[in-house]
């Protein structure tokens, strides 16, 4: 059963405005300048106090509008947009732990599966072979160093 | 004036095999990502900057022009043959371009987009050459009042690009401007929203905001959309042009050229708008056009005007530092990580990069018109690319790119953020043009602003003293309010009518 958001321009309207105050509040603790000149809190008050102005003006024309801004979110759109989130943030979180072979292999793997590709023998195939030719184009010619996690399997790999 | 020596010594540079093969892969690159439906010189170029920072400037920056000019061309592909502009500077080119593939023609068209981009990124780069040095040393002259209002103007196109909703995108570019806020103060080195997290001081890198905003966020689009791809293209023939064809396309190209230029030296007026003024132009002009229904000037008229766009983007963002569009705000940031600020101090500073880059950019566009031609039929296969194998890869490069940075784990947490934030700002219809904008000129803002104040102990008279920063604030007021006024016009035009 879909679910309707409505009002998403008020609500985003109130979160700009909180996002400003607790700018402003934050910016307290910040020095003073010198000689008369501005301090480093200037600049960002005057861009939130901005974006507050102006969200408050997106709010009253939102408001003047009256539910012209509305969408229907059903489970599968929420699904489409965590599930792909949850393994950018696995491969974020994994990174710097299980090394960049291992995290890689396993996220194209898993997010090609994910993505349509069914043959058992093409998805991991792909997932390896990508993984080793990023790992020696990184790591082996442009000497960008990459994790290497507990096994050391970058280094067995890497041609250059 | 051009400094000749200066030009044989970035051949020179240039015609270094390891620089010239760099050059041709980026082309290749940038054909293959700009064949797909969707994809963004802009993505390409954010997903990818990090293959440079281990290069040298030349090398690095020789890639990345490669890519954004393939890219660009390689929009009118799909563009002629689905009706889905593989960029979106070549939306344009599918009012003719897809009529004439409907009438059996792709190949002409296909032929017609590679000549007029050739003609587009040559004239470019050509009036590049000849009017940035110009400029630089026009500019040296500027002072911290100066660069203040340029800075402020910069923003402040800020409104031409904001799309439909002009408070949208002024929110989305003083969000850039607050982004930017993020680490040491500039001025004083007082930390600023770091909340006692050192790796924070250094501020949140502009090149992981880059590859969330446009690599992750539109696989994040892609994968919520379900990941869908277009329909299949056509068998092509007849690639290479007849003299019929090309006497009756060059002047038209060679006109939309200069005008894409012109329109593509405006900060933030990127392909998209160059293309649509040439069209829009040439549609006026030429009086017995039959645009909309198959022409081959209309082809050429898009086609060049956005290629063009690519020399002009480069004018202010060489000789002022202000990015032209989203593209060269990355080359701006791909620069800046080997410590080079584009600015007039650039062209005293690094000659040979600068010429470097003249001589290479009207290369990349030698090696488009002989790829284009003479691959077209193997580049008319790539639009049937499945998403399923590209997009898992796509977002691999990008985290790969964000870490690869400076190895640190908080630039691909960076990207993800963005990503979200992307993602949530295009279903929210918050342009993110601006947001790059805010990013790059805000910080020049407010560290021109407050050392202005300080040499004049905080008194405002050191602007109004100047006639330059006046003359360019008012210009930046002009900027501001004609997106504004015009909108008020049409709107009373539409109820007068009702």
């Amino acid at each position: 059963m879909p679910i309707r958001i409505t009002r998403t321009d008020e609500i985003a309207s109130v979160l700009l405005v909180a996002f400003a105050a607790g700018v402003y509040l934050v910016s307290e603790s910040f020095p003073s300048g010198v000689a008369g000149t501005p301090g480093p809190a200037l600049f960002p008050r005057f861009i939130v106090g901005t974006i507050a102005g102006l969200a408050v003006l997106q709010f009253v024309n939102a408001v003047l509008l009256q539910g012209t801004d509305e969408r229907s979110v059903t489970r599968d759109d929420v699904l489409r947009f965590v599930v792909p989130a949850a393994f950018l943030v696995g491969y974020a979180g994994l990174l710097p732990v299980m090394g960049f072979l291992l995290t890689t292999v396993g996220f194209l793997a898993v997010v090609m599966f994910y993505s349509g590709v069914r043959d058992p023998r093409v998805g991991p195939t792909l997932a390896i072979g990508i993984s080793i030719v990023l790992q020696n184009v990184f790591v082996g010619f442009l000497r960008v160093p990459l994790p290497e996690g507990p096994l050391g399997l970058g280094d067995l790999v890497t041609l250059f | 004036m051009v400094a000749s020596g200066s030009v044989w010594g970035a051949v020179g540079a240039v015609a270094e095999p390891v620089t010239l093969l760099l050059l041709v892969m980026g082309v290749l690159i940038g054909i293959f990502m700009g064949s797909l439906p969707g994809m963004t010189a802009t993505m390409t170029v954010a997903v990818l900057v990090s293959f440079t920072f281990s290069m040298d400037p030349i090398p690095g920056m020789m890639l990345l022009l490669g890519i954004y000019g393939g890219a660009l061309y390689a929009g009118s592909i799909p563009a002629i043959l689905i009706r889905t502009p593989g960029t979106p500077s070549a939306a344009a080119t599918v009012f003719d371009g897809f009529p004439l593939a409907e009438q059996g023609k792709a190949g002409q068209a296909i032929s017609v987009a590679t000549v007029a981009s050739f003609v587009g990124g040559a004239i470019s780069v050509l009036l590049l050459m000849f009017v940035a040095p110009q400029i630089a040393a026009f500019a040296l002259n500027f002072a911290s009042p100066e660069y203040f209002a340029l800075a402020v103007f910069g923003l402040s196109i800020i409104a031409s690009v904001s799309g439909d909703s002009l408070i949208k995108g002024l929110i989305s570019g003083l969000l850039g401007m607050f982004l930017a806020t993020v680490g040491l103060d500039p001025v004083m080195a007082s930390p600023r929203f770091t909340f006692g997290y050192e790796v924070l001081t250094s501020g949140i890198q502009f090149i992981a905001v880059m590859i969330g905003l446009f690599g992750i966020a539109e696989g994040l689009y892609r994968y919520q959309s379900g990941l869908a791809d277009d329909g299949a293209s056509q068998e092509i023939s007849g690639i290479l042009p007849g003299w019929a064809v090309l006497e009756r396309i060059l002047p038209v190209a060679v006109a939309s050229s200069v005008v894409g230029t012109v329109v593509g030296a405006i900060p933030g007026a990127g392909g998209d708008i160059a293309s649509f003024v040439t069209y829009n132009e040439s549609k006026r002009w030429i009086k017995d056009n039959t645009f909309g229904e198959g022409d081959t000037r209309g082809v050429a008229a898009a086609e060049s005007g956005n290629n063009s766009s690519t020399g002009g983007a480069l004018i202010p963002t060489l000789t002022l530092g202000i990015p032209g569009d989203s593209v060269t705000a990355i080359l701006i940031g791909a620069l800046m990580v080997h410590g080079i600020r584009p600015g007039p101090g650039l062209f005293q500073e690094e000659p040979e990069l600068v010429y470097s880059i003249f001589v290479g950019f009207f290369l990349v566009y030698i090696v488009i018109l002989i790829v284009g031609l003479l691959g077209a039929r193997f580049w008319a296969r790539i639009v049937d690319f499945p998403s399923k194998y590209l997009w898992p890869v796509i977002l691999v490069l990008s985290l790969v790119g964000a870490y690869a940075l400076r190895g640190n784990p908080l630039d691909i947490w960076t990207a993800i953020g963005a990503g979200m934030l992307g993602y949530v700002m295009r279903v929210e219809d918050y342009p993110l043009a601006p947001m790059v904008l805010g990013l790059i000129l805000g910080p020049i803002a407010e560290v021109n602003l407050r050392r202005s104040l300080q040499l004049s102990g905080g008194e405002v008279s050191i602007f109004t003293d100047s006639p330059l920063a006046m003359v360019i604030l008012g210009l930046s007021l002009v900027s501001l309010a004609y997106p504004i006024v015009q909108r008020v016009r049409e709107r009373r035009l539409a109820e007068g009518s009702n």
